[in-house]
């Protein structure tokens, strides 16, 4: 597509400028990016484990497998979040704003106690649909087994993957123009030929985008692969880092090594992706506005509903009844003791003299690094893919390194990195700076490309004309670009707030007394068997997303004149 | 003059002599107050990492606060984590904690590393050093080496608790014949239905697993984790609440903390006690060893600490808390710990897990030897 290059009246139109710009860019990017990765890589090579690591441990080996086995449930997550994310917005089934914010809920309840839920529902000795399918004439054993690669898959499925896969496809959507289908219909194309060559091209960037990051963060999830994998001695990437550095003293310089593999694996598939994504360039917000209508599918439009309430009564409402009820138990799951209700945990969390100090941690950490996240996002995907700043493309490479490592494995680097430069250990050592820059680097690749994709479907025309009215590139950026994108700005917030909320193991590292936060507190009360105080932080942080999310939908989507 | 000066330098290395053969730790109320007060001339702030209890946090927080004005800042933290941080800070110069209570596997790894002060000394506060306070005669100073047992040397930490570390738990709903001798868990009545906290990994599976290789054989140990297809976790809660559940007959590795939810609530979960004649289990101090670190941000401040880390007030919160046993001679918070981890009197318990040699040693070589058949 031709690009307008308006001819600036300014310094800042000047192509030294733009290099400097440019330069500079590339260079913060790949500081705060390739310096953690770096690191990693050279403790992978001081190691020198690799023939231990890959080699000589079978498990290692069985881990890498299983991980790709698991991680295929991205691209079959982004298939059916698809699906459901175009009931939701193009054929508007009833009751779609109550499924669509049910599940944005599902992404939101924690993992740990939504796993305990399925194993007290599919446990093969005692679980609840085991047992009453063994009633059954026909069934002569538990049909069911969770702790099976079949189960990690179903809680994944269920709790994370389809969510999360509809809370960025939904943006997407929204801002599809009926007209572009229209014009295939007009054209003489079946609905089925409309889909396939016309609305599928253009939203193919965001589906791809979509099923990478799902397929990247697969690889990293363990909590439920550690409960339900561990016992049956399924292994993978994300549980065999952990064990590594969880030894006493952590073998880092192991975990390092493993990770190199995905780290090769993630800068292979970045790159076809960067080649790939740049064939697809279809603006679907152009200058006459925006027309959604609803595509009818007639009597199915109830059916489908139907099917969408009984998945949330699946994937949330068992699991939310658990966490809260499983909060207010003397011991969680169990029933069937004598008065197995009480408001113990409840009365021990709330006057833990360190939880209020915790709670507006977490907030203040959440907070910075939603609304900082979003914006240093927005602007680097404006550079990526409006701007012709030299070095664009390699600041598009380096925004997926954060995910190439785990989490845990950025941490330790980032304390380093801090630790060393003594500028930086006086401001950031200890300090929730500390916090809210790592939780931004370590979203960045989420951000940045789920952003950079919403903007690849404005129109340039809208932009253009902005300049040609006299408005500069910020003022453009601000006024034109970011109302457009807004509804994709409030998810990208809400899953950084969430991530902020919830995150441990990239945190660990730089947090201390002072700047403790509600997850690592989550963290020590399940490391003291406590599940039931855990259960209570998690109605705690999920009631807090939940507002959060719904003020965020609201009012960003309303001062955006998206609503 | 010459016979005098001999007679004089006789007797000076006699007094020398026996100066060395002294016990360490004096009480020295002047010198307790002195350091007190530079505490609290420190900034009234301590930095101390410690086992992951929010309970034992906030007591033992509150406590120390109350007590010397001190404001204490618990970081609870998986040992691991712990270890690696204080690793980075001091590689950086830029050590932010003050003192760790924890395991000796981990003062033992801190020593190696040269981070640790000799606490040998650093108990000063009278009141801890009375006659008759401690189970051992005086406070336990455990050993930086094999070595290092001379009341003179170095020490790693103060071992303020002992216990027995009796880990093999069962069902007693699904294990209907009584376990009488360890060869009983090599039944094929519990094959595919032991489950145990992960040897290969550092945590509670280790010893029970060289406790067995070390009265009943390495082959024995193969037999047992490999043979009965011993399911594994790191997940203590989860291990427990197997057994208590009847998911699996036996755990192997569980810890008094996770099981005691259960047994209290009524559950049909009940320790392996097996009279072997060596104790039935090894005994350990658990968490509650004290250690200091060099060049800490308030090295005043985390002398009080140790010092008051050894009262009755701290032990009876620690003992509390964690169902720890505490050394201490007048401490006993009844249900808080459990029956089986008590030492019984009589009871002749062959390995102390605290013993550098043990542990360092054969220990060591048995976990090799188990881990080496396990899938790695």
């Amino acid at each position: 597509m031709a690009t307008l290059v308006i001819e600036g009246r300014s310094w800042a139109a000047t192509p030294r400028f733009q290099l400097f710009l440019g330069i500079l860019t590339l260079t913060l990017v790949a500081v705060v990016t390739a310096a953690p990765v770096a690191l990693v890589v050279v403790g992978a090579l001081e190691g020198n484990l690799w023939r231990s690591v890959f080699i000589d441990s079978t498990i290692n080996r069985s881990a890498i497998a299983y991980s790709f086995l698991l991680a295929l449930r991205a691209p079959v997550a982004a298939v059916v979040g698809f699906a459901i994310a175009w009931l939701l917005i193009r054929v508007r089934v009833p009751g779609s704003r109550f499924i669509e914010f049910a599940l944005w809920l599902t992404f939101l309840v924690p993992v740990l106690p939504v796993t305990l839920s399925w194993i007290l529902l599919l446990s093969p000795s005692y679980g609840l649909i085991n047992k009453i399918a063994e009633m059954l004439p026909f069934v002569t054993s538990p049909p069911f087994n969770i702790y099976s690669v079949g189960g990690i898959l179903w809680v994944q499925m269920l709790t994370s993957s389809i969510p999360v896969m509809v809370v960025l496809l939904a943006p997407a959507l929204r801002q599809l123009d009926s007209s572009f289908e229209e014009v295939g219909r007009i054209s003489g194309a079946k609905p089925f030929g409309v889909f396939c060559q016309v609305t599928l091209p253009i939203l193919a960037p965001a589906i791809l985008t979509g099923a990478l990051a799902g397929f990247i963060k697969s690889l990293e999830t363990f909590e439920v692969e550690r409960l339900l994998g561990q016992p049956s001695g399924i292994w993978v990437y994300s549980t065999r880092i952990y064990d590594l550095v969880s030894l006493e003293p952590p073998n880092f310089q192991a975990a390092m090594s493993l990770s190199t593999f995905i780290m090769f694996f993630l800068l292979v598939i970045a790159v076809a992706y960067q080649r790939v994504s740049s064939r697809f360039d279809y603006a679907t917000i152009l200058g006459r506005g925006t027309r959604l209508e609803p595509m009818q599918i007639g009597r199915w439009r109830y059916i489908m509903s139907a099917a969408l309430f009984l998945l949330i009564a699946i994937s949330l409402a068992f699991p939310l009844f658990m966490l809260t009820v499983g909060s207010c138990m003397k011991l969680f799951g169990f029933f069937t003791i004598p008065s197995p209700f009480s408001l113990v945990h409840w009365t021990e969390v709330l006057n833990d003299p360190l939880f209020a100090k915790a709670l507006r941690n977490s907030l203040v950490v959440a907070g910075g690094a939603g609304f900082g996240g979003v914006l240093i996002y927005a602007g680097l995907a404006q550079i990526v893919r409006r701007s012709r700043l030299p070095g664009r493309q390699m600041v598009e490479l380096l925004a997926w390194l954060p995910w190439s490592i785990p989490g845990i494995l950025l941490g330790i680097s980032m304390l380093w990195i801090i630790l060393t430069v003594p500028a930086l250990s006086a401001i950031f050592y200890g300090s929730l700076t500390s916090l809210v820059t790592i939780i931004v680097i370590a979203q960045m690749p989420i951000g940045v490309h789920m952003i950079k994709t919403s903007i690849g479907q404005i129109s340039r025309e809208l932009e253009q004309s902005a300049r040609v009215s006299g408005a500069g590139p910020f003022s453009t950026f601000v006024v034109i670009v970011l109302p457009l994108v807004s509804p994709m700005l409030v998810s990208i917030f809400v899953i950084v707030f969430i991530s902020a909320l919830r995150d441990i193991s990239t945190t660990i590292f730089l947090a201390n007394g002072n700047s403790q936060t509600l997850s690592l507190l989550m963290m020590q009360f399940a490391l003291s068997s406590n599940l039931e105080g855990a259960a209570v932080i998690g109605v705690i942080t999920t009631s807090i997303i939940l507002v959060v999310a719904v003020v965020a939908r609201h009012f960003g989507l309303e001062v955006f004149g998206q609503r | 003059m010459l016979y005098r000066s001999r007679l004089l330098v006789t007797i000076l290395v006699v007094l020398a002599g026996l100066s060395a053969r002294a016990p360490a730790q004096v009480g020295d109320a002047a010198k307790w107050a002195e350091i007190q007060k530079a505490a609290l001339a420190e900034g009234g702030e301590l930095n101390v990492t410690g086992p992951p209890s929010p309970a034992l946090r906030a007591a033992l927080s509150a406590a120390f606060k109350a007590r010397h004005g001190i404001t204490l800042n618990y970081f609870a933290d998986t040992t691991s984590a712990i270890v690696a941080r204080i690793d980075e800070e001091f590689k950086a110069k830029k050590l932010s904690i003050d003192a760790h209570i924890g395991g000796m596997s981990t003062c033992w790894l801190f020593a190696a590393r040269g981070q640790l002060l000799d606490i040998n000394g650093k108990l000063v506060d009278p009141e801890i050093l009375k006659p008759g306070v401690w189970r051992t005669g005086a406070p336990k100073l455990t050993e930086l080496s094999a070595t290092g047992t001379g009341p003179n040397d170095p020490k790693c930490a103060f071992q303020t608790t002992e216990w027995v570390y009796n880990s093999v738990f069962e069902n007693t709903n699904v294990v209907k014949t009584p376990i009488k001798s360890w060869n009983d868990l090599l039944r094929p009545e519990f094959k595919d239905k032991i489950v145990s906290f992960d040897v290969r990994s550092s945590g509670p599976g280790e010893p029970p697993a060289a406790y067995l290789a070390k009265v009943m054989g390495d082959d024995y140990v193969k037999k047992l984790y490999v043979g009965q297809n011993v399911k594994f976790s790191t997940d203590s809660r989860q291990l427990a609440e197997w057994v208590a559940r009847g998911e699996a007959s036996i755990g192997i590795g569980l810890v008094q903390f996770a099981v005691e939810i259960y047994r209290r609530q009524g559950l049909p979960i009940a320790p392996v006690i097996v009279d072997d004649g060596f104790g039935g289990a090894s005994t350990t101090g658990g968490f509650g060893c004290i250690m200091l670190f060099k060049n800490s941000p308030h090295p005043n401040a985390a002398q009080v600490f140790a010092n008051w880390m050894g009262t009755k007030e701290a032990q009876e919160i620690y003992e509390k808390n964690m169902s720890e046993k505490s050394l201490r001679t007048d401490v006993d918070t009844g249900d808080a710990v459990p029956d089986y981890v008590r030492e019984q009197p009589g009871v002749k318990y062959l390995i102390n897990d605290y013993v550098y040699s043990w542990y360092i040693g054969e220990r060591a070589e048995h976990l090799k030897v188990l881990t080496a058949e396990l899938p790695r």
